[in-house]
Formats: C-alpha cells, sequence, structure tokens
C-alpha cells in the first residue's frame, strides 16, 4: 500500500495478507502518522440483475404497468428458495392464481443468499438479534438495489404494491422509497408482515437505525402523495421481540393491525411470527371473508389492495335509464381517476356504432366526475360539464355518438379524493330519427332489370320499403334498422307506351321509369293454336330479351287457374320462349328439347297465375347485329 | 441468479447504471456501515498506539477462495465517526 487511499475508497489487500476461512489479517505500516486510521471490511452482497413474472415466467421489461412484489425476511441457516414452501409458497400461489389472466405481473424476489446470516437458536437470544439486525441491515441495501433494478427494467411502472415479511420490510421501505423518488407517476402500497424493528432490541449491544422510528417516515417520504396505502400486519407472537410495533402514519389511511386471534375454545389463530403471512394469504384466498372473524376491520388485507380495489364490479344497465346510487368506502377504487384515492360505481350498457346517448350524473355531496370507456379507442372524462360541479358526457347539451359497437363502461367517481355520497346517474339515447336514401330515382330500358336503393338512418331508427306498382319487386330489404340496402326489380315493359313506379322508403319515395317496348306488334291468337310464323329483320327488337334480337309477339286471354303449355320449335335458329302474364314474374325458357323451347319444360302445364291478356314473345337466342 | 457487481481487474462493473447508485436515505445508521454494493464484515483500528497488524473477520458466507483473489471481499480504509459510506469508485 504505497498510495494512501480516500476515505471510502476501494482498497486492495496487500500480498502479504494471512487468510484463513473466516478471517484476514495483515500489516500495514502508519508511516510515523500518529493519527488512528480504521480498516472496513466488506462483503458484496448478492443481487439479482433480472426479474420474472411468477404468473408465467416472462421476464420483467419496460411494457411492465403494473407489478406485485414479493420480499421474504431472515432467511436463517439456509439459502433455499424461501418462496418453495411453507406460508410463503401459500401466499405466493395465492396471489399468482387472482393475477393470471390480467395485466399485473408477480415477483418473488429472492435475496436468499445474503439473508442467511446465522442461525435462529432460541437458546442463545442475542444469535436471533444479531443475526436478525445483519439481515434487516441486508434487506436495506437489497431494497435500494430492487428499486434501481425495478425502476431500471421497467421505467414507466404506474403501479406496484410490495408485500414484505420481517426483515424484509426493509428492503421494501428502501425500494418504495427509490421508486417514488424517480418515478413521478407511479404509485405504491406498501404490505409488511410481522415487520422486524431491530432498534427495539435493547440488548445484544444492538445499535441498528432500523426502527419504529425510521418506519414511521415511511408516510412523508418524497412523492409520498402516491402511496395508497401502508400496511402494518403483526402478531403478538411471545417468542420475536422487536416485531409488535405499530407506526404513526396517515390517520384514516395506513393500517396498523394486530392479526393473531384466540377463539372460543381458547386457541390462538396465526400466533407466530409467519402468522401475518398465512393470515394474508388467507385474504387472498376469500377476500370477502376475514379470516379473523370480525367485521369489517381496519385493514382487510387482500381486500384493501390495489389489485383486488381496482377491480370493481360492473352492473349492466339498460338504456334510457336513471340510477340513484351512492359512493362508499367499501366502493372500488378509480382505476381512471387520482391515484387510486377515488372511490367510483361502474355500469356497462350495449351500444353499438352511430348510436347516439347523453350521460348526466349530478350529486349534492360531492364534486363529479364522469367516464365512458368504449369497447376500444380512447376513454371519454368530464369534470363539470353537467353545469355546478355536476358532470355530462357530453359537456352541456347534445348527444355523444358512440364510435364502435360493443359493451361500454360508465364510471361514475369524484373529483376529489376519498368523496362518498349520493348521485343520480341518467343515461338517454337520442330518439329523433333522420332518413335518407340514394338515389331518389332510375331509368330502365324496356327489358327486364334490377336496381338498389341506400338508405341513411340513425342507430336504432327502423323503417320499410314496399313497392307502388306491380311490375317493381322488392327482392330484399323490405325493412331494416339504421343504415341499410333495398334490392327490387323491374319486369320486362311488353307495352308500347313507358311507364312510371315508385318505392315508399323510410317515408322516402323512389321513382322508377321504364321505357316502351317501342315496334312490336302484338297479334291475338285463341287456345289452343299452332301458329306456323317467320323471325326476319323487319321484325321488332326484343323487349324483353334486349334490343339486339329479333322477336314476335303473341297474345291471349287467360283465366286463373288454367293450365296451358307453349311450345316453340324451328329448324332455322335456336329458339327462346317468353310468357310474359299481366303481372307477377315473366315465365321464361331456352332449350327444353334440343335446341326447341317449352313452357313450362317438359311434359307437365303451366298455371295460369291470374287473369288477363297472357303475351308470348319469341325471339331468337342468337344475337343478331 | 446472476449477481452483481462483479469484479473487472481492478475496478466494480455493475449492470445497473452506476449514476443511481445513490443512496437518498439520511438517517443516521448506527453501527451498520450503508455501502452501495456490500455489507460491512468487521472494522480494525491501526496506529502506533495500538497495532500495525490489522485483523477482520467475515462470515461463513463468504464465497472461498479465501485468498486475496476473493471476489467477494474488499476493504476500505475509513474513520471511526462516518456513518455513510458512499463507495466512490
Amino acid at each position: 500500500m504505497a498510495a494512501q487511499p480516500l476515505n471510502g475508497q476501494r482498497l486492495f489487500f496487500p500480498s502479504s495478507a494471512s487468510w484463513t476461512a473466516n478471517s484476514v489479517s495483515f500489516s500495514f505500516n502508519n508511516g510515523g502518522n500518529l493519527s488512528t486510521l480504521q480498516f472496513d471490511l466488506f462483503r458484496y452482497l448478492h443481487f439479482p440483475n433480472t426479474l420474472l413474472n411468477v404468473v408465467d415466467g416472462s421476464p420483467i421489461t419496460a411494457s411492465t404497468q403494473k407489478a406485485i412484489v414479493l420480499i421474504h425476511g431472515w432467511n436463517p441457516s439456509s439459502t433455499s428458495d424461501p418462496y418453495a414452501s411453507g406460508d410463503w409458497l401459500a401466499l405466493k400461489n395465492q396471489v399468482r392464481n387472482r393475477l393470471t389472466g390480467s395485466d399485473w405481473k408477480l415477483i418473488a424476489y429472492n435475496w436468499a443468499p445474503d439473508g442467511d446470516t446465522g442461525p435462529n437458536d432460541w437458546y442463545e437470544l442475542c444469535n436471533i438479534a444479531v443475526n436478525g439486525t445483519e439481515a434487516a441491515e441486508i434487506a436495506h441495501q437489497q431494497g435500494q438495489h430492487l428499486g434501481q433494478l425495478v425502476h431500471c427494467l421497467s421505467p414507466s411502472l404506474q403501479r406496484v404494491h410490495f408485500i414484505a415479511h420481517s426483515a424484509g420490510s426493509w428492503a421494501a421501505r428502501a425500494a418504495a422509497r427509490y421508486l417514488l423518488a424517480n418515478n413521478p407517476s407511479i404509485v405504491i402500497q406498501v404490505t409488511l408482515l410481522d415487520p422486524y424493528m431491530p432498534n427495539e432490541v435493547t440488548a445484544c449491544f444492538i445499535d441498528s437505525a432500523l426502527g419504529e422510528p425510521v418506519m414511521s417516515q415511511a408516510d412523508s417520504l418524497t412523492g409520498s402523495s402516491r402511496i395508497f396505502r401502508l400496511e402494518n400486519y403483526y402478531s403478538n407472537d411471545t417468542f420475536v421481540f422487536g416485531t409488535q410495533e405499530e407506526f404513526l402514519w396517515r390517520t384514516g389511511i395506513d393500517v396498523n393491525r394486530r392479526i393473531d386471534w384466540q377463539d372460543a375454545n381458547g386457541t390462538w389463530h396465526y400466533r407466530s411470527h409467519d402468522g401475518p403471512v398465512d393470515w394474508y394469504g388467507d385474504t387472498v384466498a376469500n377476500p370477502t371473508v376475514d379470516p379473523q372473524g370480525m367485521p369489517n376491520p381496519a385493514g382487510r388485507g387482500w381486500a384493501d389492495s390495489m389489485y383486488y380495489r381496482s377491480q370493481c364490479t360492473v352492473t349492466p344497465i339498460s338504456v334510457p335509464t336513471t340510477i340513484s346510487g351512492s359512493l362508499a368506502s367499501t366502493d372500488c377504487r378509480s382505476s381512471l381517476r387520482g391515484n387510486l384515492d377515488r372511490y367510483a360505481d361502474r355500469y356497462s350498457f350495449i351500444g353499438t356504432a352511430g348510436q347516439q346517448v347523453a350521460i348526466a350524473l349530478s350529486s349534492s355531496a360531492f364534486d363529479t366526475y364522469l367516464y365512458l370507456v368504449p369497447p376500444s379507442g380512447s376513454t371519454v372524462g368530464d369534470d363539470d360539464g353537467g353545469g355546478g360541479t355536476n358532470s355530462r358526457i357530453p359537456a352541456g347539451s347534445g348527444y355523444y355518438t358512440l364510435p364502435v359497437s360493443g359493451t361500454y363502461i360508465i364510471e361514475v367517481t369524484s373529483y376529489s379524493a376519498n368523496a362518498t355520497g349520493s348521485y343520480t346517474l341518467t343515461v338517454t339515447r337520442n330518439t329523433t330519427c333522420t332518413y335518407s336514401i340514394t338515389p331518389t330515382s332510375r331509368s330502365f330500358t324496356a327489358s327486364a332489370g334490377t336496381g338498389t336503393i341506400s338508405v341513411t338512418a340513425g342507430t336504432g331508427c327502423s323503417w320499410t320499403a314496399a313497392s307502388n306498382a306491380g311490375w317493381i319487386t322488392i327482392t330484399s330489404g323490405s325493412s331494416g334498422s339504421g343504415n341499410g340496402t333495398v334490392y327490387y326489380s323491374v319486369a320486362a315493359n311488353t307495352s308500347t307506351s313507358s311507364r312510371t313506379g315508385t318505392i315508399t322508403v323510410a317515408g322516402q319515395t323512389h321513382t322508377v321509369t321504364q321505357s316502351g317496348s317501342a315496334g312490336c306488334t302484338v297479334t291475338a291468337i285463341g287456345v289452343p293454336t299452332t301458329v306456323s310464323g317467320s323471325l326476319s329483320t323487319t321484325d321488332c327488337r326484343s323487349p324483353i330479351r334486349g334490343t339486339s334480337y329479333y322477336a314476335d309477339r303473341y297474345s291471349f286471354s287467360g283465366t286463373a287457374g288454367q293450365q296451358v303449355a307453349i311450345t316453340l320449335s324451328s329448324s332455322s335458329f335456336d329458339t327462346y320462349l317468353y310468357l310474359v302474364p299481366p303481372g307477377g314474374t315473366t315465365q321464361s325458357n331456352d332449350d327444353c328439347s334440343g335446341t326447341n323451347s317449352r313452357i313450362p319444360c317438359g311434359t307437365t302445364w303451366y298455371t295460369l297465375p291470374v287473369s288477363g291478356t297472357y303475351v308470348v314473345e319469341v325471339p331468337v337466342t342468337t344475337r343478331t347485329p | 441468479m446472476r449477481y452483481s457487481p462483479a469484479v473487472v481487474s481492478t475496478a466494480t462493473q455493475q449492470i445497473l447504471d452506476n449514476s443511481q447508485t445513490i443512496d437518498l436515505d439520511n438517517f443516521t445508521p448506527g453501527s451498520y456501515r450503508h455501502s452501495k454494493l456490500g455489507v460491512r464484515m468487521s472494522y480494525d483500528l491501526v496506529g502506533p498506539l495500538v497495532s500495525d497488524t490489522v485483523g477482520l473477520n467475515f462470515n461463513s458466507l463468504t464465497l472461498s477462495p479465501y485468498n486475496n483473489s476473493n471476489p467477494d471481499l474488499f476493504i476500505m480504509r475509513g474513520n471511526a465517526t462516518s456513518g455513510y459510506w458512499p463507495l466512490n469508485l
């Protein structure tokens, strides 16, 4: 050691150092300096550099937003995994079951290699005090590292809940302190289970600063306004001293609670140093029943955890509705507003895209705050849009148009923290319907054709479509709700005159104009009869098959129910045959026998549907120039 | 499990950013020195009026080898009144 290092600088052992399995010694020439020097020997702590999610084994990363961190305590005489057995295993599994499927991660912080500070020797109480205190001091340093590690891995962490036992409480405190100071948006809960306070031990020359005064200051750490709750659940276990302390934390928010209790048979429950771990695990397993058997005690374990309190029960409602409700201290906490310090009620309704709603929230007991959470997309919030301190979505008047279809959540909460009282929630829907159609008219040639009409209407607004002409048939979309389409067909116009008909859709009129089949002479015939004719270039063009085809036309009088058969044959061209009734659907046939035609095809009869004049049209099937 | 810090040559390295290893606590730590990297095992005084031999003890958690190349141990020079040890590396 030629150079004199400054205080606090790391030195190296001189080459002449003498080593045993538990000591090292060396000579140091002070160079005649009359001052006394102090040499301190440190052992590096074993800090983990990764953290895994117990739920699925995945690593904690920057995408982690919410986490529960378990921290074991003094691990006397063993470096084995403290979470692998006993009460810690039960608690870990219970929490894991709760978090499975949620966006919360579960971390079991293992500092056992440094937590094994020495035996838990009941016959040498100073061993307990000294070794336990060393574990607490190491936990304090491990907690500093844990805070750094969590912050490095997840710098945008929003929620973290430390659950620590005994000496591990100091790791929880230090980690919480670091995160509060370095993550400006994090909200923290700290649950201590039989925390160990070394400086409460007055014997055995214990000189540790870690004790009730320091832990009591946890509620005034930098960023302490973002501490959701500090909890101290302890047991009056008679063999472990320094673990029956209560801390001077925030009144009405934080909790000191002794959880061991004696039943009517005189049997004690949870009365051991591990008792609070066992007790907390039981509250996770059944948050609605206090295992101590006391109704609504201050501090209910898991029922007061950030995770549980942010899991709001959602009550389905139908729209329109008016609800008289109240915010109470037993309600869940709003995860949308504040640091989980506002109570909330939640309701859901099924909405469809385009539907228009108005949501009003009023209260004379508290300043209201209102949220609407859509199935996807951005949450809508309002403070005073309802006038005064009341809320409304949208603010002022009018309606909010639902952007997508699905389940919508309404959250009733307060502007200020911890507000309670009655409120009235009113949800209404815009029932005024407006309709429009496109197009409002369409023209057809004399040939048969099809058309569509687009209907625009508000969600929930119903409509119908009806034809006002026998030659216009609605083929689909005769009724609907909201936006829709009407499909219709137009029969061929066998008349030489044009015609106009209408379709009424949602109270709107769609006009159909069809031109006449100019040039076709209709020859009246009797039935039965056989006609020998011919198609020529001087014939008219088919109004049904199209203007590229020549046609001859015949008419006969028929009576509804009468049965007829019409055959058409030619050795000169491929025939095509139409039968146009006075109303209804035109019948046609191309090739019933070879290239010849028959209505109906085969050997049966066609029954005339109505009485009146029927037109038989004989076009060629081959397109003519 | 991986450990940090690691001793590399004559310096220590942490995977975490060293700039963040500032202890935010300001309470008096009592007899326990709070190094950010380790835990104090023992201390000894040396000087002309006492001794020129330094004797230091460590516990069973210390990993072997028990010689100068032991990566688990390090020493610092301080004084008896300093309560907090900012490891200046």
